[in-house]
Order: structure tokens, then sequence, then C-alpha cells
């Protein structure tokens, strides 16, 4: 089977077992699985190695040839983003199981937003008079406050802040994921962060 | 308590798998099912992450902006539409009954003791150099074994839901 020829017809061959299916889909999306592990490792912040990349990269196509993972692909004409999730999660998965190591926990979304504004976490922004246990009760008063005021988002809402303030995304990126216009994006994202600015300073924590 | 969205970046068992986020991307859910992954996604970084990859891997392949894998791995991956595991199988199976009938005939056949061990030994060397594709074999056996644990999972989920 030519390599240009449709992804549908190139997914089914492989699902039957014909060679030079798979040696067209390896040809055409092996650089989407190496993209999808070293950007997943790289975001998460894990020490990797060339090695490990390799690894995952096979047994990615391994799960895929031997362990039939593509007759879960429902859309054939959508194989890239699913394979990208596939090998992004295989990459953690690997990690967790070779290597014994969960992904580092994050800043929160809602320390983020400070982050962002003002090149401070939202530890560094709280008044220091307070120190030790206080300070501590202090910071877990404010991530508190914060958690309860994104919960009057509505899901939506909270996917387009969470993608642009956790996870990076562009306005336009993230209207296409959603199915928003760019307006509404830029809008909520806004207003999230206007109203857990208000919240905390309205309880005086900031 | 709560945890917060940041926090929770490794998929979880409730966290929905690829093809349904796929089908979430793609438009292709009916209204309830979107508004139920939504309130799921809208509190998981990692689900969020998923959707975020897709999206960029789906337009950096169609833009062309995807450097390409080196050779070496390619070849590798196109190497185990080569493996036809039932018959290297088979063959691996009957070169072990060999060395050990040789083995075996070793002790039972005293007066060519010496010639059936030297057999054994060959025929060890060849079974051993038969399997070499044994590691990737395991390795397929192992993706195939976890792949229907994961779907045991998920059906176990859903009668748990239900």
């Amino acid at each position: 089977m030519d390599p240009n020829e449709n992804p549908e017809e190139l997914v089914l061959g492989c699902i039957n077992k014909d060679r030079k299916s798979w040696d067209a889909f390896v040809e055409r999306y092996s650089k989407v699985v190496y993209w999808a592990i070293r950007d997943r490792l790289r975001r998460y912040g894990y020490d990797h190695s060339e090695e490990d990349i390799n690894d995952i990269h096979q047994d990615v196509f391994v799960a895929l040839w031997a362990g039939d993972r593509l007759k879960q692909l429902r859309d054939p004409g959508k194989a890239a983003g699913w394979l990208a999730m596939v090998a992004g999660n295989a990459a953690i998965e690997h990690f967790r199981r070779v290597r014994r190591q969960s992904p580092p926990s994050s800043v929160s979304l809602y320390e983020r937003i400070y982050k962002d504004d003002d090149g401070k976490t939202l530890e560094e922004v709280l008044p220091s008079g307070a120190a030790g246990p206080d300070r501590q009760a202090q910071l877990s008063e404010a991530r508190a406050e914060l958690a309860s005021a994104i919960e009057g988002l509505s899901p939506k809402e909270r996917m387009a802040a969470g993608m642009n303030l956790l996870h990076g995304m562009k306005h336009a990126e993230i209207a296409a994921a959603l199915g928003l216009p760019v307006n509404t994006v830029s809008t909520t994202v806004a207003r999230a962060k206007k109203n857990l600015k208000e919240k905390l300073e309205k309880k005086r924590l900031l | 308590m709560k945890e917060s969205i940041g926090n929770l970046r490794e998929v979880k068992e409730t966290c929905p798998d690829e093809a349904v986020l796929a089908r979430y991307i793609a438009g292709a859910m009916t209204p309830w099912e979107k508004d139920r992954l939504e309130e799921h996604a809208s509190a998981c970084a990692a689900c969020l992450e998923n959707i975020r990859a897709a999206h960029a891997a789906e337009s950096m392949l169609a833009e062309g902006a995807l450097a390409d894998t080196p050779a070496k791995l390619k070849d590798k991956a196109k190497g185990l539409a080569k493996m036809n595991t039932g018959k290297r199988r088979m063959q691996s199976y009957i070169w072990l009954a060999a060395t050990i009938t040789a083995f075996t005939l070793s002790f039972t056949a005293p007066k060519y003791f010496a010639q059936f061990l030297c057999a054994a030994l060959i025929l060890g060397l060849k079974w051993v150099s038969e399997s070499e594709g044994i590691r990737t074999l395991i390795v397929s056996m192992d993706a195939k074994h976890r792949h229907e644990q994961e779907k045991d999972g998920i059906v176990k989920n859903r009668i748990g839901r239900g």
C-alpha cells in the first residue's frame, strides 16, 4: 500500500496484519510518536535519555502491532492526535513501571495565575508577617479559597483557564479545541483570573 | 479534600481513554457525553494535557512541522511485522526439544555420552540463536496481556458504576 493512501485504509491494513500497510504506517506516524514522547517527558520535567525515548517508541509500536491497540482507534482520520495521546501516556507509564517514578506534581493552576502576572508564586505574594506553622496555615487557606473560587466557573471555563494557564495553550488553540470563538476564550481566561484575585483580596489573603 | 487541578498529572482509572478523548476532539460526542467529559477534564490536568498534545500533533503533522524519526527506530518498528510469532515459536520449540532429547540420550546411551552431549550443546546454541526475537516476543505478549487487563479494568469499572 502506498504511504499516501488514505489513513482509513492504512489503519485497516495494519489491523489485518498487512506488512506493507504497517511499513507505510510507521513511515507516516513514527514522527508523531517520537515527538509526543519527547514533548511529554520534557513538559513533565522527567530526567530522560535518548535510550528512554527509543524504548518507549518501540513499546508504543509493539502495542499497536502485537497488542492490537489500533482496533481502539475509531476515527483513523485523526490518527495523529490519538497516537500523540497514546505515546504521551506510554511515556509516563514507562517511567512509572521501569523507573518507578510518578509524574512530578506541578504548581497548581491557581498559583500559576500569580506567577504569570507578577512573576511570583502565591507563597511569595502572601504577606510575610506570619512564620512557621502560621505561614503554612495561611497558604493552605489561600489555596482552599482559590479552589472554591474556580469551582464557580463552568466546566468549559475551567478547561479554558487550565489549558491557558497550566498548559500554555494559546487562545486560538483553545478555541479550536473547545469549539469556542477566540474572543470568548480570551474573555473567559481574563474573567477567571480576575475572579480569583478578587476572591483572595476580599478574604484579605493578599 | 478535593485535589487542585495542577496536581492531577497522572492518568487515573476514572480518566477517559484516548479513544474517548479522540471522539471529544473530533466533536463526535452527544451533548450529554460532552458535558460529562468536560466536567471531568476541567479538573484533570492529565486529560487536558492529552487534549493539548492531540491538537498540537494534528496541526504539526498537517503543517509538516515534525522532525523525522531516526531511521534506526523506524526500521526497528517496521521489523515487528516480520515476526511470524507462531512459526517462530514452533521452530524454537523444535530446537529445544532436540536439545533435551540429545541431553537425555547422552545418559541413556553411555557409550556415546560425549557425542550426545556435544550434540546437545550445538542444538542448545541453535535454540538460543533462533530465540533472538524472544525478547520482542515477550514484550509483544506483555503488551497484549496488558491491553486485555486494561479492557477488564474498564468493564469492571462500568459494572461498579452501574
